[in-house]
């Protein structure tokens, strides 16, 4: 058991400093090892009060983090809360680093820099990265995650996109101490002795229609034509309703045709043109189904999850837990029920965090047993450590 | 508390003293500090405020988003369920077979397009809903029903898939249908359903058709197992009418090949019984007749025994489709008077009145397989001999029906007063294997196949064979036959033929190139050839007679040519010799000797280069005429 975690939360909001006050109480810094990171997930509030400012200021180690809607941790669940996981080891080491604000034209040199600031931190290449990107409308997560795939050499990659407080996203922001930003992404390379296990379910089988259209044209993530047609004419016509405010409750299926589970992916945006922007990359030539997330099936991937996170928790100490915040909306009117199964599962069993994730990075494993970056929407994700 | 005050106030306050100014100045800061805490706090409140006002405006945003998604949802479960109901009521409309799902009372609650058709009801809404006894009792019989239920009993309870067979008469159509019956229970599990039931919780579909079986959970648990639901029963209805008949028909045939089997074992061993038997008889007798006694008897023993390996053989080509007629010229009164011939010792020898009547319009030639045409006759003719007792009389009729310049008619008719044969018996007479009855063929002998080929014969030549008979009083068996007549310039020619001398039995002077591999092939040709003086050299393959004939080209007249042989077969050998480049090899005729008495192989030979053929066994009487048709004068 090399990586201890400890667990901080405060729902106070009107008081920063009676927050932060709280929130060290919980922290006991004797008991830190030679290498340290805390993570912070919290709902935009605590970022607009400054709690989060004043908190970056009282630590001693890097903050890195991202916005949330919901988080549970303790036994405790909460919708407007913050929860700081200080992750500490003396045979494990962390590297931070952040980017300047992404845009499609400097997306890939930005992450190789930010990379190598962290990789110069660290004795040896990195086990394992983990990310918190932001959430950019015109580029996909996978586009992302593609350039940090390759910036750091195919190293397995978790983590997540902030969600925010409303449907329209706008209160989504990557932390990096005192760097809080909506383009920016922050991100921790672990080295030393740990060995993660990543798990990801999304849609169960059952949920997802059999019936598939053809990608007959796209463009990385922008999918431009399904059997020919203008993607949302296709989907409409299967008589789907898109709200136009809001349009990431309906799961895409993707079929990768390597040995790897079908990919759920969301619409990031819809394009007058017919297009839409999705969360992942659309090959040409691949598979497409419509699914569905409801309650039944978010509580059965869940579960599954649960069953697997337990299992790689034999082995380890941590488990670090990023559901997307999409199931959290779907579970309506029982939001918590996730929640309340995660703290039921590992609740006095495996110290763990969960932060609701606006897009879950998570590896997958291909047929021949090797690890392959990926992008994911309607997951259910976590990193066992 | 901050007053406005004039300049008479102003000079008051200008009065105060140190003291009063100081107190004044505390109460200002602590109004001051009041009014910061108080802002402090509306700003709080008010960002609380708006903070409360965002969550709830998100709350509804999330809401909105919520309905639509889940409309979205209930949009693809109703359109998979929609793809779905389609599917099935495609699958029910398009299934031959008659499935029907019935529920928990075991009423109709799905059913095939098929079975509503074999009920006669117009549409499913006539059957849906209802129970299986009422839709289907009116219409097939109680003892099917009977079944049915029985076999819904037992699958239920053994909650295994049951196969029933049975048969009913369906009083809509008349018709007797079978049928191989699935009857799968169906079981769904049910987790809110409690407890264990009774033992009596299985219930006759006869008495009661409420169903409630469950699986047994435990009694410290009851409700906590999951149980199993009785949901109902599916049947699968398997229409075997046609394969029970097929597999029937197939039984019967081999039953009748089994006893044609027998049969023909015993037609072939009885004969070869003879030709053993006198063997040996004639090879221990001392004294010349008692020799020529047995060797007559070998000669017929072993001619009936050819008879029935031919007609063994013409079924074979039949049931392969391989037999077929030939086509050339024949004199009809020379075919009938070889006919008499060959049955006149019978008839005489059965003392019948024998007649034929030959219609004077039939043309004395004709063109067809005159010597099918003559097994036919051959065949119901010896029929009728075998079948009429002695001093009975037997009439063959040629009588033309229909003539134009090119083709006849004619109708071919053989009338017995022989024991005659009932009409159950005339519907299984011209069905190979089959004589009108199996003791038939006890008492008088014969393969059955008799008429079973002169039918096929007599159909192939475009004809339709018949007969008419009672019991008692004798049969008459006719056929119907078109040939095609010979145009008069080769009806000329013909009538100025050589004619053939089969009777000239003096070859001396000939010589003849014998190719036969077995040794005693070529001794029965030596000794029956002996008398003519006719030479012959040996060759024991294809090889050694070409080397003989290169040898010497202009020694032989002819050459018999087997055609199975070893190192190199007749047909090589005949290809070689006929492409030596030799004017005799080209001219000499060459005929085959063959066992093979196929169509293509006849014309393999005469494709290689042969002039003709014979038969194995040999006929000697057949090899004197091709003697004499092909050595030159």
């Amino acid at each position: 058991m090399s990586i201890k975690m400890f667990t901080a939360y405060t729902e106070e909001l009107d008081d920063a400093d009676d927050a932060v006050a709280e929130l060290l109480e919980q922290i006991d810094f004797e008991e830190l090892g030679a290498h340290t990171v805390g993570l912070i997930t919290c709902s935009y509030d605590f970022i607009e009060s400054g709690i989060v400012d004043e908190l970056v200021e009282k630590l001693p180690f890097d903050l890195v983090g991202m916005s949330t809607m919901a988080s549970a941790s303790c036994g405790v669940f909460a919708k407007y809360r913050l929860m700081l996981n200080v992750l500490t080891a003396d045979d494990v080491q962390f590297s931070t680093a952040v980017t300047g604000p992404l845009d499609t034209g400097n997306l890939d040199e930005e992450i190789q820099l930010a990379y190598e600031r962290a990789l110069s931190g660290l004795p040896d290449k990195p086990v394992f990265i983990i990310g918190f990107f932001p959430l950019l409308r015109s580029l996909g997560g996978e586009d992302m995650v593609i350039a940090l795939d390759a910036a750091s050499g195919q190293t397995p990659i978790w983590g997540s996109i902030g969600s925010g407080d409303d449907m329209s996203y706008s209160t989504c922001r990557t932390i990096f101490n005192s760097t809080i930003d909506q383009a920016v992404l922050a991100l921790i390379a672990v080295s030393g002795e740990v060995e993660p296990e990543f798990i990801l379910t999304s849609i169960p089988d059952n949920h997802i229609r059999n019936y598939k259209g053809l990608i007959t044209s796209s463009e990385g993530s922008h999918l431009k034509t399904v059997d020919n047609i203008p993607t949302l004419d296709y989907i409409r016509e299967l008589g789907v309703i898109l709200n136009p405010n809001d349009y990431t409750t309906v799961p895409l299926l993707l079929d990768n045709d390597d040995g790897s589970r079908p990919v759920a992916l969301a619409i990031y945006s819809m394009n007058d043109d017919g297009s839409i922007v999705c969360g992942g990359r659309m090959p040409e030539g691949a598979y497409l189904s419509l699914g569905m997330i409801d309650h039944e099936g978010i509580l059965e991937t869940a579960a599954t999850s649960l069953r697997e996170i337990l299992e790689a928790a034999e082995q380890r100490s941590v488990a670090l837990l990023l559901p997307c915040v999409t199931r959290y909306i779907m579970l309506s009117p029982q939001q918590d029920s996730e929640m309340l199964a995660a703290i039921g599962a590992l609740d006095g069993v495996v110290p763990y965090a969960l932060g609701y994730s606006g897009g879950e990075v998570c590896p997958m494993r291909r047929a021949d047993g090797s690890w392959v970056n990926r992008f994911h929407n309607f997951s259910f994700s976590a990193c066992v450590l | 508390m901050f007053e406005k005050r004039d300049a008479t106030e102003q000079g008051e306050l200008d009065s105060l003293s140190q003291e009063e100014a100081i107190a004044l100045a505390k109460e200002l800061s602590a109004a001051v500090e009041r009014q910061a805490s108080e802002l402090k706090e509306n700003q709080k409140e008010s960002k609380r405020l708006a903070r409360e006002v965002r969550h709830l405006k998100t709350e509804i945003d999330q809401e909105r988003s919520i309905s639509i998604a889940k409309a979205n949802q209930k949009i693809l479960e109703t359109q998979v369920q929609r793809e779905r109901d389609r599917y099935l009521q495609l699958l029910l409309a398009s299934s031959q077979n008659i499935i029907l799902m019935l529920d928990k009372q075991l009423h109709i609650a799905y059913c095939t397009a098929t079975f509503i058709a074999t009920i006669g009801a117009r549409s499913e809404d006539e059957v849906i809903g209802r129970s299986l006894h009422e839709v289907i009792q009116g219409i097939l019989e109680p003892e099917f029903m009977q079944i049915i239920d029985t076999g819904i009993d037992a699958a239920v309870e053994t909650k295994s898939v049951k196969i029933l067979h049975g048969q009913s008469r369906s009083k809509l159509t008349g018709t007797i249908n079978r049928y191989s019956i699935n009857v799968s229970p169906m079981f769904g599990s049910d987790e809110a359903s409690a407890g264990i039931l009774s033992e009596e919780a299985k219930v006759s579909t006869t008495t009661n058709p409420s169903w409630s079986v469950r699986a047994k959970g435990t009694p410290e648990q009851p409700g906590t197992q999951t149980d199993l639901v009785f949901e109902g029963v599916l049947l699968l209805f398997n229409d075997i009418t046609e394969l029970e008949l097929a597999r029937e028909h197939a039984e019967q045939a081999s039953r009748a090949k089994g006893d044609f089997l027998s049969n023909m074992s015993h037609e072939m061993r009885t004969p070869m019984n003879a030709i053993m038997g006198m063997t040996a008889i004639g090879s221990k007798a001392q004294t010349i007749e008692k020799k020529d006694l047995a060797f007559s008897k070998i000669d017929t023993a072993s001619r009936h025994l050819l008879g029935v390996i031919n007609d063994i053989l013409d079924m074979s080509k039949i049931e392969a489709k391989k037999f077929e007629l030939s086509s050339a010229e024949f004199n009809v009164k020379e075919l009938l008077q070889r006919i008499v011939d060959v049955n006149a010792f019978k008839i005489n020898e059965n003392a019948q009145l024998f007649e034929v009547r030959l219609d004077e319009d039939l043309p004395p030639l004709l063109v067809g397989d005159d010597q099918r045409f003559s097994q036919v006759i051959t065949n119901l003719l010896s029929n009728a001999i075998k079948f009429t007792p002695e001093g009975g009389s037997i009439t063959l009729t040629l009588a033309v029906e229909e003539q134009s310049d090119t083709s006849c008619t004619f109708l071919t008719s053989i009338s017995d007063t022989g024991i005659g044969i009932s009409e159950e018996q005339q519907s299984r007479l011209f069905h190979s294997f089959e004589q009108a009855e199996s003791s038939t063929s006890r008492k008088f002998g014969g393969t059955g196949l008799g008429l079973a080929i002169s039918k096929n014969i007599v159909e192939l030549m475009g004809g339709r064979i018949w007969v008419e008979s009672e019991p008692g009083k004798g049969s008459t068996f006719s056929f119907s036959t078109t040939m095609e007549i010979p145009d008069e310039e080769h009806e000329m020619a013909s009538s100025t033929d050589v004619p053939s001398d089969s009777d000239n039995h003096d070859f001396s002077g000939y010589h003849l190139l014998l190719a036969e591999d077995v040794d005693i092939n070529r001794e029965i040709l030596h000794a029956l050839l002996e008398p003519t003086d006719i030479a012959i050299d040996d060759a024991e393959n294809g090889v050694a007679v070409v080397e003989r004939f290169k040898e010497h080209p202009e020694r032989y007249d002819v050459i018999f040519m087997d055609v199975q042989m070893p190192v190199m077969d007749g047909l090589e050998a005949t290809r070689t010799i006929r492409a030596l480049g030799l004017p005799q090899a080209e001219r000499i005729p060459i005929i085959a000797m063959t066992a093979n008495v196929f169509r293509e192989d006849i014309e393999k030979c005469l494709a290689a280069g042969m002039n003709d053929h014979l038969g194995k066994p040999i006929d000697l009487d057949l090899v004197l005429r091709k003697l004499n048709e092909y050595l030159p004068l």
